[in-house]
């Protein structure tokens, strides 16, 4: 192991994981600044200034890696397409948040630096789960991320806050805990922690040790399935999701999620892969389950939030849909065409999910409420706000001409391609579903007159910044989706 | 030396134990002690695979270091959360944190 460390040059380090370091190295200078600036400097965005030039700079970094593949360490962190996809995916999610959160800083919680840096470490947590592939640097990743989290989600000073914050803690320190005792097994009877390796003895020590393996299998899945709130697994999510601090709600929606799925995925196509037909099932049934549950409780919600809260359990269910089938049909699903479907609905989801919460952030603000009422007659107040809203909503129940309804077709054809007829026919009538409560709340926009006086809504620069780059996002995508899903399979996704 | 079934029928009982005190017990003070019971039976685990396993080596040992680092830093924010929470409230029971339900 020594020898390993200190096999280390700062060069290899810088070519595999550059953003990682920038973002780390500015999270750091912002706790520094934060405790030198005096207050009234603190309230001019100088933080999330610094922040988005890092992200920037990271980005960039980023993107000259493409079609690359390197490791460090005996092949423990990779640099490949795979991880770069995803950590350009977290990247941007979290300028969008950033963005958000210049608005919300003027609010009663204040400045808050380490509201800045914390995001910033966040997303250095779900980039290092995208390009793990050890154990040990997995269960690193995860934690960064996750308690970086809770305080995010117990940032402000209301009691829900706290309470969600709790709540998410407890649970996810459990799921944590469930992880990495499965992690135990599984390096116990692999003897390593490197996931290609653990791959290559499992599919021997199967047979020899099945009962261990496959408790290690199912806690491992427990485990990962409260980080992307699957539907036995979800009780967390509306509750730290309401609680938070809405451009957080953001994050974890999509962000968070985003690196759930990416880990999930890396950790059982490399380590589990030789058994997929035996327990690959369990996936599906999984994704079945979430796609009912999430939009059959979104329908009761009264409050926004979590209406989207659950609605987001429910995009967790399609998320599923590609990787479940490939696990379910091993030999008849095709990798690349399942990956490149799953981001493709990822970075969709993402950009509505963020175009959403920025509504809701501006309406909430002017309405001192997050209840439903508060889009009422949204309209007459603010009709962009209103069409924005509309447009995001249709988008997650499935709207042709939306990113929503092709991210969605891409994955039901993968389904269908691979024989799960019934999986894809769900999602459809899932679809139908969510279009029930969506339509709902649209209908409430433009349909019913605003409570009180019908004074017309200021949208603050940033957070219609952020509309907008979400709203172009969305219909570019339903409209052109080609442009991203021609390329996305072609990616050297595992650097092969 | 113990043979490696009595190591891991310990920590396999410590996780038990743990995940039930954290699902069933209403201080939250005692739950966040459950959930380093389970953490620390994963590492139980690590350590006794790591000396006794099938191909022992020293990569538990360090998968154990990590864990426990990462352990404290959740315990030290739980607690940090925990204080917000009872200025708030004024309780630690797990009951009282009822303000948002289904």
């Amino acid at each position: 192991m020594t020898t390993v460390l200190q096999g280390i040059a700062f060069a290899d380090a810088w070519r595999v994981m550059a953003p990682e370091m920038v973002l780390t190295a500015a999270g750091f200078l912002l706790m520094l600044i934060d405790a030198a600036l005096p207050p009234a400097a603190k309230r001019a965005g100088v933080s999330t200034g610094v922040a988005l030039i890092a992200l920037l700079v990271a980005g960039v970094l980023a993107l000259r890696r493409f079609g690359q593949t390197a490791a460090l360490g005996p092949g423990s962190y990779l640099l490949d397409d795979y991880a770069l996809v995803f950590k350009l995916l977290f990247m941007g999610i979290t300028l969008l948040i950033l963005l958000l959160s210049l608005d919300d800083h003027g609010r009663a919680e204040g400045a808050r630096g380490e509201y800045t840096y914390l995001l910033l470490f966040a997303t250095v947590g779900a980039m290092v789960m995208a390009s793990s592939a050890d154990l040990v640097t997995l269960f690193v990743g995860l934690e960064i991320l996750s308690v970086s989290s809770y305080v995010l989600v117990g940032l402000r000073r209301s009691s829900k806050s706290a309470e969600g914050a709790m709540k998410y803690l407890v649970i996810g320190a459990i799921a944590s805990a469930c992880v990495l005792f499965g992690m135990s097994y599984i390096y116990g009877v692999t003897g390593t922690t490197h996931l290609a390796e653990a791959g290559y003895t499992l599919f021997q020590a199967w047979d020899s040790y099945r009962g261990i393996v496959v408790l290690g299998l199912l806690l491992m899945l427990a485990g990962f399935s409260v980080k992307i709130s699957v539907v036995p697994f979800h009780m967390w999510a509306p509750d730290a999701y309401e609680g938070a601090p809405t451009p957080i709600t953001a994050f974890l929606a999509a962000a968070s999620k985003a690196a759930g799925f990416a880990m999930l995925v890396r950790v059982f196509l490399y380590a589990f892969a030789s058994h997929f037909p035996e327990w690959g099932g369990l996936w599906v049934g999984l994704a079945a389950v979430t796609m009912v549950a999430g939009n059959l409780l979104a329908i009761v919600q009264r409050n926004v939030k979590r209406m989207l809260a659950y609605s987001s359990i429910g995009q967790a269910g399609y998320l599923l849909v590609p990787f479940a089938v490939l696990t379910g049909a091993y030999h008849g699903g095709n990798l690349y065409q399942d990956m490149s479907a799953l981001y493709f609905y990822l970075a969709a989801y993402a950009l509505m999910t963020a175009g959403a919460f920025a509504v809701l952030t501006v309406v909430a603000k002017h309405a001192r409420s997050e209840d439903v009422d508060a889009f009422t007659g949204l309209f007459r107040r603010s009709p962009l706000l209103a069409g924005a809203m509309a447009v995001f909503l249709v988008a997650m129940a499935g709207m042709p001409l939306t990113s929503g309804f092709a991210g969605k077709f891409f994955i039901a054809l993968g389904a269908i391609n691979t024989g799960y007829y019934w999986l894809a026919g769900l999602m459809f009538l899932t679809s139908v579903m969510a279009f029930a409560y969506y339509f709902g709340l649209v209908r409430r926009m433009y349909l019913q007159e605003p409570y009180g006086p019908a004074e017309s809504w200021r949208t603050p620069a940033a957070a219609a910044l952020v509309v907008v780059v979400a709203l172009v996002g969305t219909i570019g995508l339903g409209v052109a989706p080609g442009v991203m899903m021609h390329s996305l399979p072609g990616l050297n996704w595992f650097g092969q | 030396m113990a043979p490696i079934g009595s190591f891991l029928a310990l920590a396999a009982i410590l996780f038990c134990i743990g995940l039930y005190g954290a699902l069933t017990k209403r201080n939250i003070i005692i739950v966040l002690l459950s959930i380093e019971l389970m953490l620390n039976a994963a590492n139980l685990n690590l350590i006794a695979f790591s000396r006794l396993g099938v191909s022992a080596n020293v990569a538990g040992q360090v998968f154990g270091l990590f864990s426990m680092t990462v352990a404290a830093a959740e315990v030290a924010v739980g607690l940090a959360i925990l204080i917000a929470l009872y200025r708030n409230r004024n309780s630690t029971d797990v009951r009282d944190m009822n303000l948002m339900k289904w």
